[in-house]
């Protein structure tokens, strides 16, 4: 799951990014206002990492003009301001979740896992697709009874299929929502990834819908 | 426990009641009886004189057998004497020898155990002496004592009652400020209530205790946010100190675990360096200060704080130069290296490599002028009155800094009565902060 990480102070968003990837999210980090909103508008995100204090544009105003383009995107706040007022306004701004540093790494994943699996619709902490289960939070997926064993890349696109299930996700979708900035993209990695995925579980399971995408068919 | 006003005023001022009232008392009592002498010593002289019209025509008279006229009248005797050694004439009171010995005029004499007071008067072969017994005068004094003492013996419990009331009234608002006062908790720094019937003597105590109050809720207010702000701004880098542990604890290989842990050290100074600063901003009391204040050539250590920070300098190509002359202000050493570190090191931070940061000190008609000037990106004029505000950070993102250093410098000077101004640097560029110190007592 893509996710960006809004946090002025070069410690705490390099610790946050580096944290998030190890707990399988891809994280990309802005350190201003301005930078999230231009990154919000241009790439596709599971949720949003949000610092209240920022240069240029405020963590208030860029949920604002979030909430105002209709975004239904997670959104978590993560800031030192700890007053009550100051908690009620940024979950009355559109907020999600709200949370004061410091936090811990492992609890911020739990909580984004919970923000983008109920944004997707569903309150199960595992997604279940006929005979196939994956679990976010162990990174467990099970075919008919049996663990598969994935890739990194591999398990995320199979989450975000699984998220989508029944719906078709084009390429840029799903190569916006898999990769972060800075990583190089092959012309023909989310081809080699899909056939991965089809090697290791059975072929009829993402199906292709020529010229659009792939999804995942429901109920296999 | 020390003597009540109330009490105080209570006794003093009945002592002081009771000593006029006795004195006047006793005066008023010895002018009575002043005029008793006289009044009695008239009727003396009267009834001599009356004797001494009718001497001739006297002969025996038996005072025995008058009536009683007055309660006193029983007391007065007379002698008739012709040519002073012949007792014509006389009173059966009265004894035959002479009353007095003196032929005129007042005397007091002793006759048989009595005191008598007698007046002689001699016309011709007549000398005429009449006498009254002195006790009678001395019974109309007691009376006329105890005529004066009843009402002092009687009014004084009453003086003190009405003494006592009204002190009380008095001091009434004194007990109210002293109870309202009392209910207060330590926090309770609202104004005291100031009735329009308080007095000239409590109005301004209740004001200026007021006005402490407010200063004292101000100062806690502030150090209230202090706390908070500081708190507050102690959770970013414990966050990252935390994320940056976590990093490393889950790294996969020594590769991975290397930098987290030398993040978790940076973060770890820096933390540190903000909590230093926090402790600088908070031992900087007036009281501390006044107690090390002395004449400190700002030139000198000026240059000492430029060869401290020389190597941070040098490290980014940036040019550091000191002007000026040696010029003395008076102040603290310690907390004007201080100042100076802060700006000098700000400077630093934010202006652009291989330029110059400039620190000018010279005097002026206003004083002693010290200016540290970059050629960074300088600060809008707009923002500059929140230069200095705790916490405020309006550089660059990406140059480190707890957002203290600026409340730090004008904390210091407004300690030693300094100006800070923020200008353009001298081509328009950068920033030129000037801090105009009181030129020193000669």
């Amino acid at each position: 799951m893509r996710v960006l990480i809004v946090e002025d102070d070069a410690l705490l968003g390099d610790g946050l990014q580096a944290g998030l990837r190890q707990r399988g999210f891809e994280a990309d980090w802005v350190r201003d206002g301005q930078a999230a909103l231009l990154a919000l508008n241009t790439e596709a995100f599971a949720a949003l990492v949000l610092d209240l204090g920022l240069p240029k544009v405020d963590g208030l105003s860029v949920l604002q003009r979030l909430r105002g383009r209709a975004s239904k995107l997670p959104v978590l706040i993560l800031t030192a301001r700890d007053a009550i007022d100051d908690r009620v306004r940024g979950l009355d701004s559109g907020a999600d979740d709200y949370v004061v540093k410091p936090v811990d790494l492992d609890e911020l994943a739990a909580r984004l896992r919970a923000l983008i699996r109920r944004s997707a619709g569903s309150a199960q902490p595992a997604l279940a697709c006929g005979d196939l289960t994956l679990d976010p939070a162990t990174r467990e997926v099970r075919f008919r009874g049996r663990p598969v064993e994935l890739g990194a890349r591999e398990f995320a696109l199979l989450e975000l299929l699984m998220l989508h299930a029944g719906r078709v996700l084009t390429r840029e979708q799903i190569e916006s929502q898999l990769y972060p900035w800075g990583g190089e993209v092959e012309s023909n990695a989310v081809e080699v990834h899909v056939h991965h995925l089809r090697r290791k579980l059975t072929p009829e399971i993402i199906r292709t819908v020529r010229g659009v995408g792939y999804m995942l068919a429901a109920g296999s | 426990m020390p003597r009540s006003i109330r009490s105080r005023l209570l006794v003093s001022l009945l002592a002081a009641a009771a000593a006029v009232w006795i004195v006047s008392g006793i005066v008023a009592w010895r002018d009575a009886l002043h005029e008793v002498d006289e009044l009695l010593d008239a009727h003396l002289a009267q009834s001599a004189a009356l004797l001494l019209a009718q001497a001739g025509e006297l002969d025996e008279i038996d005072t025995e057998h008058l009536p009683l006229l007055h309660k006193y009248g029983r007391r007065v005797a007379f002698q008739v004497w012709e040519h002073g050694e012949r007792l014509r004439l006389h009173s059966l009171n009265a004894p035959n020898t002479r009353l007095s010995r003196r032929d005129r005029g007042f005397a007091d004499e002793l006759i048989d155990g009595r005191r008598w007071r007698v007046f002689s008067v001699q016309q011709d072969e007549w000398l005429i002496q009449v006498a009254e017994e002195s006790g009678a005068r001395k019974a109309i004094g007691r009376s006329v004592g105890r005529g004066l003492l009843l009402p002092l013996l009687l009014g004084l419990p009453l003086l003190g009652m009405l003494i006592a009331w009204i002190v009380r009234r008095g001091l009434r608002p004194l007990a109210l400020l002293s109870e309202e006062v009392g209910r207060r908790a330590p926090d309770q720094l609202a104004p005291l209530p100031v009735p329009a019937d308080v007095g000239a003597e409590l109005q301004p105590l209740l004001l200026r205790l007021n006005q402490l109050f407010a200063q004292l809720a101000e100062s806690f207010e502030s150090e209230r946010r202090f706390t908070a702000d500081a708190a507050h701004e102690l959770r970013t880098p414990i966050a990252a100190l935390k994320a940056q542990a976590q990093v490393a604890q889950r790294a996969g290989s020594d590769a991975e675990r290397r930098p987290a842990l030398d993040k978790v050290i940076q973060a770890c100074d820096r933390t540190a360096r903000l909590i230093d600063q926090l402790l600088t901003l908070a031992r900087l009391e007036p009281a501390h200060w006044r107690a090390h204040r002395a004449r400190t050539d700002l030139h000198a250590l000026a240059s000492g704080v430029a060869a401290d920070l020389a190597p941070l300098a040098l490290r980014r190509g940036i040019d550091l130069v000191l002007e000026g002359e040696t010029v003395a202000v008076d102040g603290h050493a310690d907390l004007l290296a201080v100042l100076l570190r802060n700006l000098l090191d700000n400077a630093i931070r934010y202006a652009p490599d291989h330029s110059t940061v400039r620190v000018r000190i010279g005097r002026s008609a206003a004083g002693v002028l010290l200016h540290v000037i970059d050629q960074g990106p300088g600060i809008e004029r707009g923002l500059r009155d929140r230069l200095g505000q705790r916490f405020q950070r309006l550089g660059r993102a990406d140059v480190e800094g707890t957002g203290l250093g600026l409340s730090i410098v004008r904390r210091i000077a407004e300690l030693h009565g300094a100006a800070l101004r923020f200008d353009d640097g001298p081509d328009g560029r950068g920033l030129d902060v000037v801090l105009t110190f009181p030129a020193p007592d000669s």
